[in-house]
């Protein structure tokens, strides 16, 4: 029973960062019609924001993760403003946007490695206090991941429900030009969902690497697939099925390897397992758990 | 009366003869009074490129042993000098490129200095890297490629028309010492959970110690594997740590342990001071940048050269001159590999690496003289004066199996304790 918790509670921790990198694809696609595969990135720039804070500034690991939020979100809206805008005003089709997304992952991937070179980064966290409740183990960096995980969900979830730009947002997904006909000024909702988009990259940045513990300009990349897989299984396009594809799918690939369900599989075929989630969504439910290409 | 025919023949054959008789006399004194000295030809340099993981999970060791690279020209153009055959042939590394300790950039380098024209290319660090350089790139462009530290014994069954050399002894030395020194610290029978990134150098490794770990008749328990750039190392610490091993065997990079480490230390069942590791560990700053809790008490064995007079003389040396850079214990393999190519190209007079790779062998191996770094202007003066030299390296005495690879390797038994790395045996493999 400890050995089922103790994977089911790393399973939300790992699905917790899916999920914020799980919205930051869904929330642009909605609006936007972009599936943007440069998503990893603005992960990885999440990090290392924070490595510049935390290792280079000295500065603790709250303020380098607001300053992983802040530094991704800036980014985000320089890249609407410098690449993603330019493009839609030469009415790109979504084939180009998404070649274009391709295109900027491999540029910032390449920035980061010219910047801030591959060898592995870690933050100056004690990753050897471990907390034990009830039989299961967590680190320090663990229980920061797991703890700001569920309240930045938390928040995302208030976010759509609760307010008004929430709504909005929600509305504009649904129908981009009834929208800008009922007055839905569409351009600053465009660049507050950039914003929404790089908070939670530059967050999910931070708690991976923290998950981690060492990191190189790949990391993002890395997490692409198990993400997507979320994405899908929660119905591309919505925010709050991001949320629950990003906890399933983590929790999925933790479980695999349960003792239990024929001994486990070994913990190198996890990342099938997220492919096979991602299969087994598109052929038994394509259009995903709560997904019709719409916000929430 | 006519003259026999004969005659005027044998007149103008014998003072044919006679002069053919002075002119080998001839030759014969000169080249005996210079030992067999080779004829002029004409002047060459011998280019050099370097692949060195500078970042990435082997940056540790990347920027030392491009160091002691060219430590190693340095000399070697240094006692070109003193023999006065600067103006015939020197040594140049022309370029050092980084591979990232990953396979793509590894080609890549290897593809832009093979457009550069270098001879020999030093590197790979790792295996399926230097694989893959010698496969697309080295073998086709005959180029040899010298790796200082790949240890795959694939490397070694290459098709690669001897233009592939291994300075450090293959992995089939490393588990035999493994399997003997663990024996001998827990108990030939003991029960072992061995792990291994899952890459071509983990999966090859761990196979070699698994057969000769059972052969002696040791017990296995959990064997696992990872894939180094997984998200989260939690579940991997979770099966590794499954039953009750007396000990641990673990294949990896200190930069990925640094994930898995901290991950075994939260289990609470696993402590480094019964576990073993691959050779790669033998660093104490990569250790140190881990953490004491996963990382203090860890064992391995690594090749090295003991403690001999030699090798103590060229870590001072190599600290004297690179004080910026740490001694990893592998830069002595490095620099071994320039002077090796070096006084091979010398004696074929080739800078093409194709028509030097068998002197690789000739110069390093016995019969010959015994030379060693500190005689260097001694050996090529030797070299040229055509006598048969055998090449002692600092890394090992170098002898070279008809494949390209050691046959006989020394290996050392170290701990990590208090941040120090300890030597506690060393043994001689053959």
């Amino acid at each position: 029973m400890t050995e089922f918790l103790q994977l089911v509670v790393d399973g939300l921790i790992t699905g917790s960062i899916f999920a914020l990198a799980g919205i930051g694809i869904s929330l642009p696609y909605a609006i936007l019609r972009i599936v943007n595969f440069a998503q990893g990135e603005y992960i990885t720039y999440g990090a290392y924001c924070a490595v510049l804070v935390n290792i280079v500034w000295r500065g603790n690991m709250a303020l380098a993760t607001v300053a992983a939020m802040g530094g991704v979100a800036a980014l985000s809206v320089l890249l609407e403003f410098g690449f993603w805008r330019p493009l839609r005003n030469r009415r790109a089709s979504h084939f180009t946007l998404l070649l274009a997304s391709f295109g900027l992952s491999l540029v910032m991937r390449g920035v980061l490695f010219v910047i801030g070179s591959s060898n592995p980064r870690t933050y100056r966290v004690n990753v050897f206090q471990v907390y034990d409740i009830g039989g299961v183990r967590l680190s320090q960096s663990e229980l920061i991941a797991v703890v700001l995980g569920f309240v930045a969900i938390t928040l995302v979830a208030l976010l759509f429900a609760k307010t008004h730009t929430g709504r909005t947002m929600r509305a504009l997904s649904d129908d981009h030009s009834l929208a800008a006909v009922a007055g839905v000024n569409t351009d600053r909702l465009i660049v507050i969902t950039w914003i929404v988009t790089g908070v939670l990259a530059g967050l999910a940045g931070v708690l991976q690497g923290l998950l981690q513990n060492s990191f190189d300009p790949n990391m993002g990349g890395n997490l692409l697939l198990p993400v997507f897989a979320a994405v899908i299984l929660g119905g591309v396009g919505s925010a709050y099925g991001a949320l629950a594809g990003g906890l399933l799918v983590g929790i999925a690939m933790q479980l695999s390897t349960w003792s239990v369900l024929w001994g486990g599989l070994s913990p190198i075929w996890q990342q099938v397992v997220a492919f096979v989630v991602l299969v087994l969504a598109l052929l038994i439910k394509p259009q995903g758990l709560l997904g019709q290409a719409r916000l929430a | 009366m006519r003259k026999h025919p004969a005659s005027g023949w044998w007149r103008g054959g014998a003072m044919a003869l006679l002069c053919g008789v002075v002119a080998l006399v001839t030759v014969v004194a000169t080249a005996t009074a210079s030992g067999d000295a080779k004829p002029a030809q004409k002047p060459f340099q011998l280019k050099i490129g370097n692949i060195m993981p500078l970042t990435g999970d082997l940056s540790a060791f990347g920027p030392s042993l491009d160091a002691a690279a060219q430590l190693g020209a340095q000399l070697v153009n240094a006692a070109l000098k003193a023999d006065h055959l600067s103006s015939k042939f020197s040594v140049r590394i022309v370029d050092t490129q980084d591979d990232q300790s990953k396979i793509p950039p590894a080609v890549e380098a290897a593809q832009k200095l093979a457009s550069e024209k270098v001879n020999v290319i030093i590197g790979t660090l790792s295996s399926g890297s230097t694989i893959a350089v010698a496969q697309s790139v080295a073998i086709p462009k005959k180029i040899v490629v010298i790796t200082p530290t790949s240890s795959s014994p694939a490397i070694t069954a290459l098709n690669d028309n001897n233009l592939v050399f291994q300075m450090g002894p293959n992995d089939n030395f490393q588990a035999r010492e493994l399997a003997t020194s663990i024996a001998k610290q827990i108990g030939p029978h003991a029960l072992l959970n061995i792990g291994w990134r899952n890459d071509d150098y983990g999966n090859g490794a761990s196979a070699l110690f698994k057969t000769l770990w059972k052969k002696q008749g040791g017990r296995i328990g959990v064997t696992e594997s990872w894939d180094p750039n997984a998200p989260s190392f939690d579940s991997i610490a979770q099966k590794l740590v499954g039953g009750s091993p007396t000990a641990y065997m673990i294949f990896d990079f200190p930069q990925t342990f640094q994930k898995l480490g901290p991950a075994l230390v939260r289990t609470g069942k696993w402590s480094p001071k019964n576990t073993f590791v691959s050779a790669e560990f033998r660093d104490a700053n990569a250790l140190s940048a881990i953490g004491a809790p996963a990382t203090d008490g860890l064992r391995g064995v690594a090749s090295s050269n003991g403690t001999t007079a030699l090798q103590n003389s060229f870590t001072a040396y190599f600290k004297r001159m690179e004080p910026g850079k740490p001694a990893t214990g592998y830069e002595s393999f490095a620099f071994d590999t320039v002077i090796l190519a070096s006084l091979a190209a010398l004696q074929a007079d080739a800078p093409s690496g194709a028509k030097f790779t068998k002197d690789i062998v000739a110069v390093s191996n016995a019969p010959g003289k015994h030379f060693t770094y500190q005689h260097l202007a001694a050996a090529i003066k030797a070299i040229e004066a055509g006598k048969k030299i055998d090449y002692d390296g600092v890394s090992s005495p170098i002898d070279f199996s008809p494949q390209g690879a050691p046959n006989a390797a020394r290996y050392d038994l170290w701990a990590y304790t208090g941040g120090q790395i300890k030597v506690l045996s060393t043994q001689t493999i053959k």
